[in-house]
């Protein structure tokens, strides 16, 4: 319950976050990255649940008319877990390369049904800039959230554990 | 050993997915409106703190001027106070002179609008031109279909002019969102008062696209380039004659050029807005006639 909890909070503050940042014109995707934090750290049922329902508030309150982060976000869900539990993590520092290609991720389904091809280089410095933002931010979130969740004495997902206890 | 899947199981299976998304995709639009009308109140009072604390700044940075520059200031709006509510009186004397008419030669009496005040509280770069989201809702009487409008400075003469920005697409108890005269969901019916002809203007979502399309003009009227286009009022939730831009001529360089049916005009619209400054709307909402 806990857990249900920490994340319902911490997904509603990061799309209240990302929308202020969508209002000022920047793409800063705190909700995305919050996601891919989730992945690693919670069962990828409760993620993607998490994603899909996290998207669609998102998508429909910045006046979209089809939710189309859900595709991305279930795909950063995936990503996330797949970088956490199977590629070897040495250090909060590599998180720096999926940090660079999140943004494009998420932002990219819904730039391509709202302008096409031709708004896609139109985005391109805009991306750009969110890309290194969540590069630099990203393993901060990791060192972060691992922090406020061995604090809260979060049940962490089984794998995540092990690893913990292994290093 | 796996167990073979019988038939009508795999069938049963296929048949409720087929109808689960017939479901979805029949309650889909009142889900997005409901889901929307949800997270948006849910939200309002944060991103109302945010607009708040900048009024706040704002006026702050007020008291960083000179006594004598307030008190001009102050003496200037209310200069223009006094000259407005001078105009409205007028205005409102002239509604009830028409309302009485009306009834005199039993004509149903005119749809009055009152303008209510909304600052944007959201909106994304994706559809910065298309959509936005304003800080008043059905608590203010704003319902779908409202136009809205806004002060631009005309390009002539420099003076702020009152022109169309768009329509309320959707409310909820404490916001609106307002598709822009460039949106595709934004259908607007434009006077063109010079060649005595009407159409219907609608945006069509491009990116970088200035102008938006009219339709549907008169194929015998003469046009000009650069004539006034307003809105034509046949529309109960649209005023008549609010300025909408200027006709910007069809693609062959023409003012206007016949359609594929060659039954009607098509031409297109230069919109007085400017999205990029825009901060303040007023919509304009219906209120009761006077008696």
């Amino acid at each position: 319950m806990t857990r249900i909890l920490y994340v319902l909070l911490f997904s509603a503050a990061a799309i209240l976050l990302e929308l202020l940042a969508r209002s000022f014109g920047l793409f800063l995707p705190f909700f995305a990255c919050l996601i891919f934090y989730f992945s690693s750290a919670f069962p990828i049922k409760l993620v993607l649940v998490a994603s899909i329902f996290g998207s669609i508030v998102l998508d429909f309150t910045a006046g979209y008319s089809f939710p189309v982060s859900v595709i991305s976000s279930v795909i950063i869900s995936y990503a996330g877990e797949f970088w956490t539990h199977r590629v070897m993590i040495r250090s909060f520092i590599f998180h720096i390369l999926p940090g660079a290609v999140i943004p494009l991720v998420f932002y990219f389904p819904g730039i391509l049904l709202h302008c096409g091809w031709i708004g896609l280089p139109q985005f391109a410095p805009h991306l750009l800039l969110s890309s290194l933002f969540t590069a630099i931010t990203l393993p901060l979130w990791f060192f972060l959230f691992h922090f406020w969740a061995s604090r809260a004495e979060l049940e962490m997902d089984e794998k995540e554990r092990r690893e913990e206890e292994e290093n | 050993m796996k167990q073979k899947k019988a038939p009508h199981t795999i069938l049963l299976i296929f048949l409720s997915i087929l109808v689960l998304l017939i479901l979805i995709a029949a309650a889909y639009q009142s889900l997005r409106r409901t889901i929307t009308r949800l997270s948006m109140d849910f939200y309002y009072p944060y991103l109302k703190v945010l607009k708040n604390a900048e009024i706040a700044i704002s006026d702050e940075v007020l008291l960083m001027k000179s006594r004598q520059e307030l008190a001009s200031a102050l003496q200037a709006m209310y200069r223009e106070n006094a000259q407005l509510s001078a105009q409205n009186s007028l205005i409102e004397s002239l509604e009830k002179e028409n309302s009485r008419l009306r009834l005199l030669l039993d004509m149903n009496p005119p749809v009055l609008f009152h303008p209510v005040h909304a600052e944007i509280i959201l909106r994304d770069p994706v559809s910065w031109n298309e959509t936005f989201t304003v800080d008043r809702g059905e608590s203010s009487g704003v319902q779908v279909g409202n136009l809205a409008v806004g002060m631009f400075p005309s390009e002539e003469s420099g003076n702020l002019i009152t022109a169309a920005v768009g329509r309320v697409v959707s409310v909820s108890e404490n916001t609106a969102t307002i598709a822009t005269l460039l949106s595709s969901e934004c259908i607007l019916s434009v006077a063109l008062p010079e060649s005595n002809s009407h159409g219907i203007m609608q945006g069509s979502d491009t990116p970088n696209e200035e102008t938006v399309i009219v339709k549907y003009l008169s194929a015998g009227a003469k046009y000009g380039l650069g004539e006034v286009v307003s809105t034509s009022g046949y529309s109960d939730a649209t005023p008549a004659g609010i300025y909408v831009g200027t006709l910007a001529g069809a693609a062959n360089g023409k003012a206007a050029q016949l359609d594929d049916s060659r039954l009607y005009a098509v031409s297109s619209v230069l919109p007085a807005l400017d999205l990029e400054s825009l901060r303040f709307v007023s919509i304009l909402t219906e209120r009761e006639s006077l008696e």
